[in-house]
């Protein structure tokens, strides 16, 4: 019987960083094995995927790559359609993060011109040269053409996916703990006895600490067990990547500077103007709509 | 160090606090107590707050000249809409066997099972009132007491505890270092068990890691309790509904009428309503007209 295969489907500024730090460390206390695949030329265009271990993972070939890499877990953060495709001969079970795509663009801008690291990244380099030269105004149409693929990406994604639950970043942000939960409970991963007695209490956590210790050393791989996961190992590390510690800020404050921006939704209409707004309509028609969101702004996205 | 006091009301999560309360303690190895009106713990709250020794309480239905008696805490209030707790009171006390023959929750108990829901619920508001006069006098602006409505608390039960904990300054929000939890496990295993004889020998810890404090909301989560998802209705259940708003579903223009005559202001003060003038139909631009 194959092994069931987990695997976190998100996007370039829809908080990717934040959920694969988080579901890492979930990970290496559960005993599961971990891998980050990008495509490096994402949000531009596409390209072959790595894991930094090798640098030509094709899309379709991707399912079987990773079971012989015997990957539990796999986060996909500049996911597509051909991802999905790739993983048909193999048993998995995921979930899909976007974001509000007009705030993708806002994001993305600002990271671009001031703080995504460019080493390697000789397209986004160039992109940063003429960002840095340009109004904000004119740096936000720039970034619409830049980030034109991946807001295609989103926009053709194979929505309604019996695997794959779909969420939105706007909810996962505003209430983390429930989100997480929720995540985990379609992968079918949580440890569902809510008490347990003392000696499983420090079985488990002995378990937990061995498991994090075989990551350290590939001759240490052989103290791993997988593990149910327990409510506590994946809230509290989800406390640990809480906003206000990531940024040292509150959320909804901002620094332009920083990976952590703001991290406010609807952020769009502080930078947006009408000229945008048209650009935004005539690049991306109906894309807005199509993932529930509005360009009423009385209308709260929704969060369902 | 100040001691802590979680002000919890009749039906608004005050067991489900209460008990994320004392678990949080029982690892802490602090001395917690629920504070109820009663022959073995007094009648006067303030008079046992001076003679006790615990670092953290409970106390139900708690009545603001007592409160303002004493000292030296800090403290988290839930409340919740009154028309919600009646509907939620009725429930409870009809369905829950309450008492013994000649108490009054037996004969309430009593009365409610011979009768129709609309005359039961009329019953009720009546009843309710030793929950409900407690709130119209109390006093929302204490800033050593955090005032929080079930409502919320209920819709992010991870943030509005790890809030309450912060403020009452039991939470360990800094980071916590695998020795650190070689430490703690055993610690929190030991503070568990010394329960057993009273608490003698217990290896106290002044806060508790966010981790274990999420770790124990999420055993005692909502749908976990009551086994079923929230807004969906068991009648006979202690955590029966837990839907805000579910008294739109049981009163009637009397009962709307009955609890303006009995409670005035009482909703416009824990800030339901902007106004006298509600009814049974929802208001269309609710928070706006409170602000």
């Amino acid at each position: 019987m194959k092994r069931m295969l987990y695997v976190y489907f998100g996007h370039h500024k829809c908080a990717s960083t934040w959920i694969h730090e988080i579901i890492g460390q979930v990970c290496r206390e559960a005993g599961l094995q971990k891998r980050l695949l990008v495509d490096p030329l994402t949000p531009h265009a596409h390209g072959p995927l790595t894991d930094y271990r090798r640098w030509d993972i094709q899309r379709e070939e991707l399912g079987a790559y990773l079971t012989r890499a015997q990957v539990d877990f796999a986060c996909c953060i500049t996911a597509d359609r051909a991802h999905v495709e790739g993983l048909a001969d193999v048993p998995f079970r995921g979930f899909h993060v976007i974001r509000d795509p007009r705030d993708i663009i806002v994001s993305a801008y600002f990271s671009h011109r001031n703080s995504h690291p460019t080493e390697g990244l000789p397209h986004l380099a160039e992109h940063r040269r003429r960002l840095q030269a340009v109004s904000k105004e004119e740096g936000l149409l720039l970034e619409m053409d830049f980030s034109a693929q991946e807001l295609r990406d989103i926009g053709e994604w194979p929505y309604g996916h019996p695997d794959i639950r779909e969420l939105k970043m706007e909810e996962l942000i505003a209430r983390p703990y429930d989100g997480f939960l929720q995540i985990f409970e379609f992968l079918g991963l949580m440890d569902w006895e809510g008490d347990y007695p003392a000696r499983r209490r420090v079985a488990n956590f002995v378990r937990r600490m061995l498991n994090r210790l075989s990551f350290r050393h590939p001759l240490l791989r052989r103290l791993r067990r997988p593990i149910p996961i327990t409510g506590e190992m994946l809230l509290g590390r989800v406390w640990d990547h809480r906003f206000e510690k990531k940024a040292r800020r509150r959320k909804g404050e901002e620094d332009p500077r920083s990976h952590y921006r703001k991290g406010q939704p609807g952020d769009w209409r502080n930078h947006f103007t009408e000229e945008h707004v048209a650009a935004f309509k005539e690049k991306f028609p109906g894309l807005v709509e199509k993932l529930g969101y509005s360009w009423d702004s009385s209308i709260v996205p929704s969060l369902t | 160090m100040e001691r802590a006091i979680f002000f919890v009301r009749h039906k608004s999560a005050s067991m489900w606090l209460s008990t994320i309360a004392e678990r949080a303690c029982a690892l802490m190895g602090k001395r917690y107590i629920y504070f109820y009106k009663s022959t073995r713990l007094g009648q006067d709250f303030a008079a046992f707050y001076r003679r006790s020794r615990h670092e953290v309480l409970s106390y139900a239905n708690a009545e603001i000249h007592e409160v303002q008696q004493i000292e030296g805490f800090r403290g988290v209030h839930v409340v919740r809409d009154p028309r919600d707790m009646i509907v939620s009171a009725y429930f409870f006390h009809r369905n829950k066997d309450l008492g013994y023959p000649g108490h009054r929750a037996y004969e309430h108990r009593q009365r409610l099972q011979q009768v129709s829901k609309d005359e039961g619920l009329a019953l009720e508001i009546a009843y309710s009132e030793r929950y409900l006069r407690p709130l119209m006098t109390w006093d929302f602006s204490m800033p050593h007491v955090l005032e929080l409505k079930f409502e919320e608390v209920t819709a992010r039960p991870y943030e509005s505890v790890l809030r309450m904990f912060a403020f009452l300054g039991l939470l360990d929000e800094a980071e916590w270092p695998w020795w650190q939890q070689l430490i703690d496990t055993p610690r929190f295993v030991w503070n568990r068990l010394t329960r057993r004889w009273g608490g003698f020998g217990r290896w106290p810890r002044h806060r508790i890691p966010a981790e274990k404090l999420l770790g124990i909301v999420h055993a005692l989560q909502f749908a976990r309790l009551a086994r079923r998802p929230k807004g969906q209705e068991d009648p006979t259940s202690h955590y029966r509904k837990g839907q805000p708003g579910d008294w739109r579903n049981h009163f009637t223009e009397e009962h709307v009428a009955l609890f303006k005559e009995r409670y005035p202001g009482l909703l416009v003060r824990l800030g339901y309503e902007p106004d006298e003038n509600w009814t049974l139909a929802p208001r269309m631009n609710f928070r706006e007209a409170v602000g």
